[in-house]
């Protein structure tokens, strides 16, 4: 099936080439990107939260050009490439984090092929556009080294947005096509590395925008199917959760839960942010969040905080303008779902592992 | 670690001695091409169409909102009146729009001869331009809540 998966990714690039190298009309052809420069540091028995480890260094940088062409009425061709170099990663990375064709026959009908975005939770869309957030990084639980928030899938979806009486909006998407899942289990991967599981995947979101200006509500879930058996059957897994976000002229709320599902291990996880500008440029944000996961076999006492995320996290940011921002945060984590303990020579962690960890987080961000 | 506790407060201190840009208010007027039959519109209806949650008149005529570029105080009377944001809210709108490959913001003018331009020459045009002046080839409609 990879064939397949290429041959969709190849044919979309080629349309976006074509696209932009025709001679396009004032306003049909765009071009945006953002960029990110983050440094941190953690204390706590060695543990790396954020990529921050107990030096400061830069843990986190990369930079990502998004290219838009509305070649003819109706179609439209994105692609978006981002070099970047990940926490916990020692190298830059180029990559394709989108290309895709969308046709529209309506506003209530649109058609996607290729590389799209997920259209899953609040965040999944904008990832890592970080002038689009309060925090250096998004919730951990939802948006970090889990199964639940991805930021692509290569495959077919639809699209539309439907008004509704008393200026209600909903707004709708559904998609099958292949993705690639974060997961610390696949094969291969050591206890510390963050490897990706290929899966087939069938998933649908609906956002109600209320008449309250910045209010909306979505649903949102998936369902996916490993292709390769393991003791002979496909793995499966469930993805579903609601989330709400209020988006103001000085306060930003958002609140999601999610539930996995699957027959390793189920897991929960929700968050509440909240960020409020005390002046035009000063932002003051906050966060708890808790993520947990339950397995069919009891676990031994000690390696429970490996399953185990609660977090409160208080920052302070400046906004130069909606699109410059100077971000400082501290997080406050028990658990050690996310929070790394150092890795053992032999692989593995060391233990015991020191469930506490504090980081203090500095980053700056960019869009145009 | 003082070091950077130092710097860290200095640049804090700087930065939030920044003076503050102020805005003069201003009247607006919202025009369109002389062909839609529409003579008044609803708030609501303008803030949709300058947001594109919706992207039709009444009419079935597709809609081409155009805005007047920069910080002008023309835009942002019409933005707060009829958007109910502040620019650098709807900018941030626009952000999270155009980075989710949903849509892009309408086309900038930077002059309002150059706003008129564009609504004399596409039928399906909306546009606004600062109140007081009659401008020729393009119909003012009244905005109503």
């Amino acid at each position: 099936m990879s064939h397949i998966r290429s041959l969709v990714l190849s044919a979309a690039l080629l349309l976006g080439g074509a696209a932009s190298g025709m001679p396009l009309e004032e306003g049909k052809f765009f071009i945006n990107g953002y960029g990110r420069l983050t440094t941190g540091r953690s204390w706590g028995g060695g543990n790396v939260y954020l990529g921050a480890d107990e030096d400061f260094g830069l843990h986190d940088v990369g930079s990502t050009l998004m290219f838009r062409a509305l070649p003819t009425e109706g179609l439209t061709l994105n692609t978006q490439f981002s070099f970047e170099k990940s926490p916990g990663s020692t190298r830059f990375a180029p990559g394709v984090d989108y290309a895709f064709a969308e046709w529209a026959f309506s506003d209530k009908l649109r058609v996607r092929v290729g590389r799209n975005q997920l259209p899953l939770a609040l965040y999944s869309e904008v990832y890592d556009v970080g002038t689009l957030r309060p925090f250096n990084y998004l919730p951990q639980g939802t948006y970090g080294g889990t199964s639940i928030g991805v930021e692509n899938y290569d495959g077919a979806g639809v699209t539309g947005r439907i008004g509704l009486p008393a200026d209600w909006m909903l707004e709708y998407d559904a998609y099958a096509g292949f993705l690639d899942l974060k997961d610390a289990a696949s094969e291969g991967c050591s206890a510390t590395s963050l490897c990706l599981r290929s899966t087939h995947a069938l998933g649908a979101r609906v956002a109600l925008w209320t008449p309250v200006e910045g209010l909306r509500v979505t649903a949102s879930g998936y369902a996916s199917r490993d292709p390769q058996e393991v003791q002979g059957e496909n793995l499966t897994r469930g993805v579903a959760g609601l989330g709400a976000e209020y988006l103001g002229e000085k306060l930003w709320v958002r609140a999601e839960f999610f539930s996995l599902f699957s027959e390793q291990a189920d897991t929960r996880t929700g968050y509440l942010e909240a960020a409020y500008f005390l002046t035009s440029h000063w932002q003051v944000a906050g966060r708890v969040e808790g993520s947990r996961s339950w397995f069919p076999e009891p676990m031994p006492d000690n390696l429970l905080t490996l399953f185990r995320h609660r977090e409160f996290a208080a920052g302070v940011n400046y906004w130069f303008n909606p699109n410059l921002v100077i971000k400082l945060s501290f997080h406050n984590v028990i658990g050690n779902r996310f929070a790394l303990p150092k890795p053992s020579p032999e692989g593995g962690f060391v233990f015991p592992t020191e469930p506490h960890t504090r980081t203090v987080s500095l980053g700056t961000q960019f869009s145009f | 670690m003082k070091t950077l506790s130092l710097v860290l407060t200095c640049v804090a201190l700087l930065l939030w001695a920044r003076p503050s840009v102020g805005a003069e208010s201003a009247g607006y007027q919202v025009v369109v091409h002389p062909s839609n039959p529409v003579t008044s519109v609803k708030r609501s209806v303008l803030s949709q169409l300058f947001f594109k949650k919706s992207t039709k008149w009444e009419s079935g005529q597709t809609a081409q909102p155009v805005d007047l570029a920069g910080d002008t105080p023309v835009r942002a009377a019409f933005s707060e009146d009829v958007l109910k944001r502040s620019l650098p809210a709807v900018r941030a709108w626009w952000q999270q729009r155009i980075f989710s490959g949903r849509d892009v913001p309408p086309p900038e003018r930077p002059t309002e001869a150059e706003v008129l331009a564009f609504v004399r020459a596409n039928p399906g045009a909306v546009g606004y331009v600062a109140s007081g002046s009659a401008p020729s080839g393009v119909k003012v409609v009244t905005v109503v809540d």
